[in-house]
């Protein structure tokens, strides 16, 4: 017997089922007398009843968390636990490298493909000679010393040092890996470099006198802010201590230095 | 995912070598590295002259005069076409569960999840978050070992940190929680709706 099912969300649904499956067999058996050894639940919809519950006070976000290595927060909170943990996360996920693997994968298949065509061809042509006929006329046939046979070495060798490059470094430059607030081995998450850099140009705006910003965010991240009025010892003074409070906001495992340069226009 | 990385990086890492070591080959060949420089000759089917060319030499070689060169090669040429096409084809996106058991001890018969109802449920509660713009959830993998892979486009007033909390604590809890798999891996990746910068007073 199988039980397709609509259930509410969130809820345990594993003992709702096994419920559902003892309440059908013994109903089934009072009723009919006839006993079911297995009944099978599929759940094809969960219907998630809107929580009156109002999210849970977060984290307090005027409060930076701790992190080794950024100063004066480490005044903030004695928290030994949340450092030891920063350190356990890696400064970025490595890419699963699919786009290369692809094409790596493509080229191959597309030679080997080609060569078995012109084996067939050679083997059913020539019996005896047939490793010189199918490689005849291309690149097999010209001397070493040919322009052509260079160029194709030059683009295997460059080809091969991007296919080592693209194995052994990183990648995953895009993604600043986040830290938990609860830690959770099973769990990954990243912050795009583009949103970290949005965030902080939000928080350098919010700065009086601040007019326009412009955010990079690679190894470091460097801040360039134009400043219209105001003292510019006070909007420098005031930029760099809002600007590290909303990166300490960020929750990043690692979160890169910063610098901010103020310019007046002349 | 951690395990198709390895395999994809040592697959790389070996193609690019044999690409690399080709390549070197052919152009100390051609620059006349083997002469001026006094290097011993690798094999004695590779030429090395520039006046050389690769099919002389493998004509001149023993390979062509054994019986058994042609099917072997063949074999060899399909066996690596085979691998390539299979590889290719492990890096398509990995598809979504379609279903899967839910944890716990079986009683009376298997209880099984959708894997597009269990990413509706969760996606629905992500939206309910405050800061979160969109979101998207995939329930992905094999049947038995499903991961959750979820992009959240946080709005202006987001903070990643938060954002971050409120979903450890409720969509990912509850999730985990309903099917009972208290393993689950789940990949997070935030990113923000663009806007315009704007000045708060």
């Amino acid at each position: 017997m199988a039980l397709q099912v609509r259930l509410p969300y969130p809820a345990d649904l594993a003992a709702i089922c096994t419920r559902l499956q003892d309440d059908v067999a013994l109903r089934l058996g009072e009723l009919t007398g006839l006993q079911v050894r297995e009944i099978t639940v599929d759940i094809e919809q969960c219907n998630v009843e809107s929580t009156t519950a109002t999210p849970t006070p977060a984290v307090d976000l005027t409060k930076p968390p701790p992190h080794p290595g950024t100063g004066g927060t480490a005044l903030v909170g004695g928290d030994g636990s949340a450092t030891a943990d920063t350190s356990r996360l890696p400064h970025r996920w490595w890419a699963a490298r699919r786009i290369p693997s692809a094409l790596t994968a493509g080229l191959v298949l597309a030679g080997s493909l080609l060569l078995i065509y012109k084996v067939v061809a050679a083997g059913r042509d020539h019996p005896t000679g047939w490793v010189g006929a199918a490689f005849a006329q291309g690149l097999a046939d010209r001397p070493l010393g040919d322009a052509w046979v260079i160029v194709v070495a030059a683009v295997c060798v460059a080809l091969g040092l991007w296919m080592i490059m693209a194995a052994l470094m990183p990648g995953g430059r895009r993604t600043l890996p986040l830290r938990p607030p609860e830690e959770d081995p099973a769990l990954r998450a990243g912050l795009g470099r583009a949103a970290a850099a949005t965030a902080l140009r939000d928080a350098a705006l919010s700065v009086a006198g601040v007019t326009a910003v412009r955010v990079r965010v690679r190894r470091r991240i460097t801040v360039r802010a134009i400043t219209g009025f105001g003292d510019p010892q006070r909007i420098e003074t005031e930029l760099t201590q809002v600007l590290n409070q909303a990166r300490d906001g960020l929750g990043l495992a690692h979160p890169p230095a910063l610098t901010a340069h103020t310019r007046r226009p002349s | 995912m951690r395990a198709q990385s390895a395999v994809n990086r040592a697959l790389l890492a070996s193609i690019g070598t044999v690409l690399f070591g080709a390549g070197l080959l052919a152009l100390a060949g051609a620059w006349d590295l083997y002469r001026r420089w006094d290097l011993p000759r690798p094999t004695r089917w590779l030429p090395t002259t520039p006046h050389g060319a690769l099919n002389r030499a493998v004509r001149h070689g023993g390979f062509s005069t054994w019986a058994w060169a042609w099917p072997v090669t063949l074999t060899a040429l399909t066996l690596v076409s085979l691998l390539a096409l299979v590889w290719l084809l492990r890096q398509l996106p990995s598809a979504t569960t379609r279903k899967t058991p839910l944890g716990g001890t079986v009683l009376r018969g298997r209880i099984m999840m959708r894997g597009t109802a269990l990413a509706q449920a969760i996606q629905e509660e992500i939206l309910d978050v405050s800061g979160v713009q969109r979101a998207r959830v995939r329930v992905a993998g094999s049947d038995s070992h499903p991961s959750l892979y979820i992009t959240v486009a946080l709005d202006a007033t987001g903070s990643p940190r938060e954002v971050l909390h409120a979903l450890q604590s409720g969509p990912i809890d509850h999730a985990r929680m309903a099917t009972g798999w208290t393993h689950l891996p789940v990949d997070i990746r935030f990113s923000n709706s663009p806007h315009r910068a704007r000045r708060t007073h």
